[in-house]
Parts: structure tokens; sequence; C-alpha cells
């Protein structure tokens, strides 16, 4: 876990422009967070890699606007999301965007608390309460009924309708930050209306060294000459999957990540590597294109001890 | 040597493309084990020697060998030799290749026979020289002795080591230098060799035929007898498939295409008399041929057509065979509709009311006791005496998203019995989804003179044209798997969340255009193979995100066919009364599948 403070090291670490951060810096003493909202801040467990990107959505969110991160599976989105309202240290909330989600879950519906029917608030209005960023996740899974509330608090008018309790202001801190994979199956065409109320960030495809970074963060003790095979062995999953070979279920970050603690705690490189990428795949051929990959790339019966320091 | 199937052909080019870092390249060479498995250790070195080498050289060196009566002890010595050069290369980079070569070090010593290694011939010279690698590679790495004995290469003799010297040697090597150390052991191991202690080259220009006759009469093999080697065959380490020997692109040599631009020129008028206008031009075709055209449908060509014809036909020798053949068919089919429409819709209606279920069945909005929602007045007592929650009503949606649903008709003249049921089928289909405001587009492909040919009848957006399906005919073959590709294809640009294939088809592909993964053995595209490529087809669609659906259309003796290429999900209708039943029942399934609840 990186808490917020941190997170602007990092950033300088990064090499983004010293303006920027400072500014970043300016931005959270001027928006304070309340204190019943400062456990909403993220920490996000892992870093997102890459200046360029960094650069671009922070300038983007201190410009006042809102961002959406365009990439395909494992670029990171949320992570940068979760990375940024860390930097900013703003409080976040998620909202994944799949099929059920309606305006009432958004904004809020009425309860009944006390003996009185109350609004119970949604995801949504909290952001626009308390300054905080909203993640909006998978945006472009978003029904007509979700999309009708974005529109209204993306635009630059700032504010929410609440049917039967007014109109409110969005908090000047407030943002919010779409993440999608367009052109991934089941989505949605994203409208110009909608891309209109966002700066679009292409997030490209992690880079092996910033993988290697990564992976050397979370895992200090493993080896560098394994680390570097591991993030190969992801960029080949990817290249099998960019040209269609196999489906991105293997292509799980997440899941290498995990498969690596799997290691640290004992498991042997193939069976870690198995449960946490290969197994995801459910078609044989699939299983057995990855299971090659990861034959010709990390010998499998290595153990702990091999791949970490003493 | 046959029984390679497509499964390991594609693993054994994905290992290749993996270690080479990039698939834009067919492999030279893929090589499988005794059992006809892609094997794990060469295909990864193949992919390396592409990657650190300068392959075009490599490739015309090793074409050199053709008809030289050395040439199996030569390219088994050219792999091996550019082996030990990857190797070394490739292991700084991939821990894994220690592991790797010493199990294929190990495993090669464990399969590998002195019975064998002392026969008399040029396969068992190569078998000795690559015995005598693994062998020293063994002692290299500190393996165990075996039952070759402790010392490498004991059973070769004094040329056999001059060769894996040479081979030994590659490591640290560029391409140039590998190519010249080679050719300096062939010259000096297996060219110059003397008989009575003469030099071939005393014997001047009769010493190549002197050698040959000597060589043939030891080897008890005249020339007659030579033959050109299939270009997937037996090497000292494997089953090698040289894909570089393969007949080109086939295009020019099966006959079955116009040869000239004349030829081609009256075939195209042919095709668009017979099946209607172009729908792209000709360079995009080229495009789309260079996109879709590859793997098993290399040799193939494409034609795209909406099935309209020219006011005035193209005129020209033989193109007036068969014109207008989708207008002739068009009062045939619907007249068959007809005659039989008080039954047809009967089963639209039936149909439609059960596509329809299936809609709201699955996806209806349920109505649940909520914490929060709308406010249920009944309830509010409960709040204040029970101190109960639930007070609300709230509505989770039942949302489909949008569906598209792709009609897929086989047009070949197997179908020609069944022309007419066919049309009446997609029309039926086509109809009742439309009610349902699910939009169709209905399609057919035929194969002819190696064009496989792809009539789009209806499009998403056209509703009001189902009926231009009676324009449905049938001709030539049925290349399945392309088929489907071509409209995997098509519908890739489609941004529906959910995207349903439903192909009427009898599951007996065949095209004359053989497969061309091994034309040297010339696998027709009929079929276990041309089942295999179809099926294969058909999971690459589901992987991109496709459902596939089969309303089955053939004989009994198809079915197991149509099982290998849909799995469960295809139906036979013998029957169109229990099409309603039996097509609703399918994409039941396939709506089921969307439903988040069943996620």
């Amino acid at each position: 876990m990186v808490c917020s403070t941190d997170m602007l090291d990092f950033l300088r670490e990064e090499g983004v422009s010293e303006k920027i951060v400072s500014e970043i810096e300016y931005f959270r003493r001027h928006y304070a967070v309340s204190d019943s909202e400062k456990s909403r801040i993220c920490e996000p467990q892992f870093q997102y890699y890459g200046k360029d990107i960094w650069e671009q959505a922070a300038a983007a969110i201190l410009a006042g606007e809102n961002i959406l991160l365009d990439g395909p599976k494992a670029t990171g989105k949320n992570v940068l999301a979760q990375g940024l309202s860390a930097a900013f240290g703003r409080p976040s909330w998620d909202v994944s965007f799949y099929i059920n989600i309606d305006a009432e879950t958004l904004i809020g519906a009425d309860t009944f608390e006390d003996g009185a029917v109350k609004l119970r608030k949604g995801p949504i209005f909290r952001v626009a309460e308390e300054g905080g960023f909203g993640i909006l996740d998978e945006i472009n899974m978003a029904k007509n009924e979700s999309l009708a509330v974005l529109h209204e608090i993306l635009d630059f008018r700032r504010q929410i309708d609440v049917p039967g309790y007014g109109r409110i202001a969005l908090h000047e801190a407030t943002r919010f930050i779409g993440t999608m994979n367009y052109g991934y199956a089941g989505t949605r065409e994203v409208n110009e209306a909608l891309a209109s109320r966002f700066m679009v960030v292409r997030m490209p495809v992690i880079s092996i060294s910033n993988l290697e970074k990564l992976i050397k963060t979370q895992f200090p003790n493993v080896k560098p000459e394994y680390i570097k095979q591991f993030a190969l062995l992801f960029d080949e999953i990817r290249q099998k999957s960019e040209s269609g070979e196999i489906s991105t279920k293997a292509l799980d970050l997440r899941g290498l990540l995990a498969s690596i603690r799997l290691m640290e705690r004992g498991l042997k490189v193939g069976k870690a590597l198995e449960l946490g990428m290969v197994n995801k795949c459910f078609d044989s051929y699939e299983r057995q294109l990855v299971l090659d990959l990861m034959a010709v790339r990390i010998p499998g019966n290595l153990s702990a001890e091999d791949i970490c320091h003493g | 040597m046959d029984d390679i199937d497509s499964f390991e052909k594609r693993r054994a080019r994905n290992l290749v493309w993996s270690t080479a870092g990039t698939q834009d390249f067919e492999p030279p060479l893929l090589v499988y084990d005794g059992e006809c498995k892609a094997d794990l250790y060469w295909n990864s070195v193949i992919g390396a020697i592409y990657r650190h080498f300068d392959w075009t050289a490599l490739q015309a060196f090793y074409c050199s060998f053709e008809e030289d009566r050395w040439r199996g002890v030569k390219e088994n010595l050219f792999w091996l030799a550019l082996e030990q050069a990857a190797y070394a290369i490739e292991v700084k980079d991939r821990p894994a290749y220690a592991l790797l070569r010493k199990e294929y070090v190990q495993k090669a010593l464990a399969d590998m026979n002195l019975e064998k290694a002392a026969l008399n011939h040029d396969d068992s010279m190569s078998y000795r020289l690559l015995l005598g690698h693994v062998q020293r590679i063994n002692a290299e790495l500190g393996g165990a002795s075996n039952k070759f004995g402790n010392k490498p290469g004991q059973h070769l003799g004094e040329r056999e080591l001059g060769l894996l010297d040479a081979v030994e040697h590659s490591t640290n090597l560029d391409t140039a230098q590998i190519i010249q150390t080679l050719q300096t052991a062939f010259d000096k191991y297996l060219e110059n060799r003397t008989i009575l202690g003469f030099s071939l080259k005393h014997l001047g220009l009769w010493g190549p035929v002197w050698e040959t006759v000597t060589e043939d009469i030891q080897h008890f093999r005249l020339p007659f007898l030579k033959r050109r080697r299939a270009a997937i065959r037996a090497m000292a380490f494997g089953v090698a498939e040289h894909s570089f020997e393969h007949t080109g692109n086939g295009h020019e040599n099966n006959g079955l295409f116009p040869q000239n631009s004349r030829e081609q020129e009256n075939f195209w008028k042919y095709i668009n008399n017979y099946f209607g206008k172009p729908l792209y031009q000709e360079q995009d075709i080229r495009q789309l041929e260079r996109r879709l055209c590859t793997g098993n449908d290399t040799a193939c060509r494409l034609y795209y057509t909406r099935g309209d014809y020219a006011e005035k036909l193209e005129t020209g020798p033989f193109v007036a065979t068969h014109n207008r053949s989708a207008e002739k068919a068009l009062p045939v089919n619907r007249a068959a509709y007809e005659a039989h429409s008080v039954q047809y819709n009967h089963i639209i209606n039936n149909m439609v009311s059960r596509f329809r279920n299936s809609l709201l069945v699955h996806l209806e909005q349920q109505e649940v006791r909520s914490r929060s929602g709308q406010l249920n007045v009944n309830r509010i007592w409960r709040g204040l005496l029970l101190e109960e929650k639930h007070l609300f009503n709230r509505v989770l949606p039942g949302d489909p998203g949008n569906i598209t649903v792709d009609l897929l008709l086989d047009g070949s003249s197997s179908q020609s019995s069944r022309q007419q049921t066919i049309a009446a089928q997609a029309y039926i289909l086509a109809e009742s989804l439309t009610r349902c405001r699910i939009p169709v587009r209905i399609t057919s492909f035929c194969s002819m003179s190696g064009h496989t040919i792809m009539t789009i009848y209806r499009d998403y957006d056209e509703p009001e044209n189902n009926e231009r399906v009676f324009r449905y005919f049938t001709a030539g073959g049925n290349r399945d798997g392309l088929g489907v590709k071509m409209l995997t294809d098509m519908m890739r640009t489609n941004p529906a969340e959910h995207r349903l294939m439903i192909t009427l088809s009898d599951c007996e592909p065949y095209d004359m255009i053989a497969i061309m993964d091994a034309p040297n053995h010339q696998v027709p595209y009929e079929g276990e193979d041309a089942i295999n490529a179809t099926a294969s087809e058909v999971r690459r669609a589901i992987a991109e995100g496709i459902s596939v659906m089969c309303i089955f259309t053939g004989e009994e003796r198809a079915l197991p066919a149509a099982r290998r290429i849909y799995d469960r999900h295809f139906v036979r209708i013998r029957n169109l009364g229990f099409m309603a039943e039996a097509v609703s029942n399918l994409l039941q399934s396939v709506i089921r599948s969307y439903d988040p609840g069943n996620a």
C-alpha cells in the first residue's frame, strides 16, 4: 500500500514535471477532506508506471476536466484511477457499470430510517457532495438510463437534479474518471455526447520495463532475471491475445502478481502460474498455448528458493 | 506423418512465433515428435533461429541441397548447427532453455538405439550424427552416463566426427560464418571422397558420375528410383514440415484458377453475371484476401456481392451460361413459400412469441423488496412496529443489451434439392427476428473456381428486405471454414453487445482447393480435414465473443461432423413445423447465457 503523501515522491521519481507535482500539492492543500471521508482516499496496492500518462491525466484534472481512460485489458486503467485519487488526496467512489446499474443506484433512492423516509445517497451524490473522485468503471457498459445521469453530472453546469430533493451543485474538487475497453465484446458504442464530456487518455500497453518495475516493487525478493522472465511471459501472452490466437482470459496482470505471491508462499512456479493465469482459460487449446509459452520461458519446477534471494 | 492434426500445427506455429517475437511470417520449419505432437524445444529453437539469423540467406543455402545426394545428411546437419548457435544466444534470455535442452537430450538418448545407428545409409548417418551431438551436449551438461557409453561420439567414424565438429563450432558465428563453416565441412567430408586412393577430383568430368553410380549401388538405389522429398518428412530429430517447400500459394499450379488476364477477365464477367455485381473494388478484395486467405485457405480467393445485377450484363465467351441466377431463383422460392404460406405464417407467429418470451422470461424486470427504492405504503406499519427495513420496492431491470443475428446459408450445390426449403427457413427466421426488433443480416456462401462467394441478401438496418432471401440459389462447393471466417470478419465491426451467428448447413464441407498446409501431400478440403478446418474457424469466432449455432439441414451421416463443428449448439430440423421450437430453444440457451443472473 502507498499512502497519498508518498504518491508525490513516486511521481517525482517517475519524472513527472515538477510544475504538475507542485500544482497537485496546491490542490491538496486548497481542498480539505472531511475527517469522515479520509478513509476513502485510495491507498493503491499497485503503482502505475508511465510519466507521460501521469502528466496527461494530472494536467487534465488540474484543469478541471473529467478524464476517460481508454485501453485494452491489463493496461492499468483502474490502477491509474486509484493512483490519481491518492495523488490528489481525494476520497473516491467506484461505480462499476454492469447492466443493472440505474439512475437510483447512482444518485440515490428513498429509504426508511428512524420512522421517516430519507434519501439514501448514491455514490455519485456522495462524490458531488464531498468533492471526491468518481471512478466510473467500464463506462461503455452503461445502459441508457445511467447514461442520462452521466450526461448531467459531467455537463459544464456541474450540478445534479435529485427528484424530490432539489438540485445540488458539484463540489469544486469533484472529478470523474471513466475507464473503458473500446471494442471489448459486449460493450456499447460511446456516443459523441458522452465522449465530449471527457478528456480521453489512450492507455498504452504496459512496457516490459515498467512491468518489471511493478513486479520488483511488489516482490523485492525476486531475482531480477526471473522478474524479467515474468514480464516477458506476460508480454508474450499479450501478443498471442492481440493476434487472436487466444482470448484475453490469461492476460491477467493481477493473476500474475497473485501467482508470484503464491510462489513466495512456497508453491512451485508452474503450479502458481497455472492457478493465477493458465486455469483462467477454459478452452483446452488456449490452455495448451499458454502452457507452451510458460514452458519455453520459465522452468515450471522452480521453487521460491530458486527465484528469490535468500 | 499425415496424422498431424490442425491443433498441433497451430501449437507448433505459435511456439515458433513466440520465440521469434513476431507473427508476421510463416514458420520455415515445424517439428513434431514421433507421436505427431508439436515439439516444444525444437519449434522454439526454430523461432530463435528466425530471430537471430538471416533466414533469407539460410533458406537459399538450404535450398541448394535440393537434388544433392547427401541432401538428408546436409539438412540434418544444417538444423543441428543452427540449433547449437541459436541455443547459445537464446539461453541468455531464457533460463528455461537450459532445462528444455537437457530434457530434450535425455529423451533423445533414451529413445535412440545403436541398432538403428549401425545401419548403413544416409538416414542412419544423420541419426549417428544426432546421437553424437546429443551425447556431447549431455556430457557438457554433466548428464549421467547412458547406454551409449561415457565417451561421446565413440560410434562415429572420422568423417562423421569432422562433420559434427563443424556443427559444434557454429556457436558465436553469424549467418554468413555458419554457412561458410557448414559448406567447408560438406566440401571436405561429403563431396571430396576418394576411391582406391584417388580423389574423385582426379577423375575429372567422370568424377561426379562415378560417385553417383557407386553411391547408388552402395545404397541399392538407382537414379530412376529417386523421388522428390515431401515437405513433411522424417528428420533425425523429428518429423519436420518445411513450409517454404510447399508449392507457393497454389494460385498458379492447380489449374482451377484463370491462368491469364484474359481468362481472369472472362471469369469475372462470368461470376458477375452469375452471382451479381462485386461489392468491393479489386484492390479492396486483394486486401481482404491477404487478411482472410491464410492458413487452411491460403490458396483461395474471395468475391462479395449483394446479389444485384447490372442492367446490362457482361458479354463474352461462356459468360452467359448462368446469368441472373438469383433473379431466376426468386419466383421459384417465393412460389414454394406461398404454397405453404399459412403454415409458415403460423410458424413465424409461434417463433415470434417464443423469442419474445425468451427475452421476457430470462430478462424480465423483477420487483423485489428493498431497503431503498419506491416506498411501499402498505408496509410502513411494519417499519414502525416491527422495525423492518425492507419497506421499498425496487425494480431490477433485465436488459438484453442489443442482440444481432447473422444468418449464414450454405449455398453449395449439395443443397440444391433443399433450395426452396432453406430459403423458406431463412425467411421465417429473419422475419421472426425482425418482428422482435432484433437486427438480422442474411448471407450465403459457396465456392467456385477457387473463389468463395459471399452474397449479402439483407443487412442489419434493412428490415424491409427479408424477402431478398428468396434470391437464394445453390452452386459450386462449400468451404464452410472460409465462409465462417468471412462472416466473422464482417461481424468484427458490429458493436452489438451480443452477436449471434446462425449457420444453415449440411456440415459436409467440400471444396476443390486443397488445404495448403501440406500441398505436397495435397490434403483435400473434404472429410475430416475440412471438418477440422471449419471447427477451427467456429472456435475462433467464439473466441471473439460471437455465439455460433447451426441449423443442421443435412443427412444422418453428417451428424457427427455437426457435433464436432458446433459442439452441442446445433439443431436438426426434420420438419419445418418443429423449427420454431428447436430454434427458440437454442436462442433461449444463448439469451440465458447473457442473463446476468446466470453469470
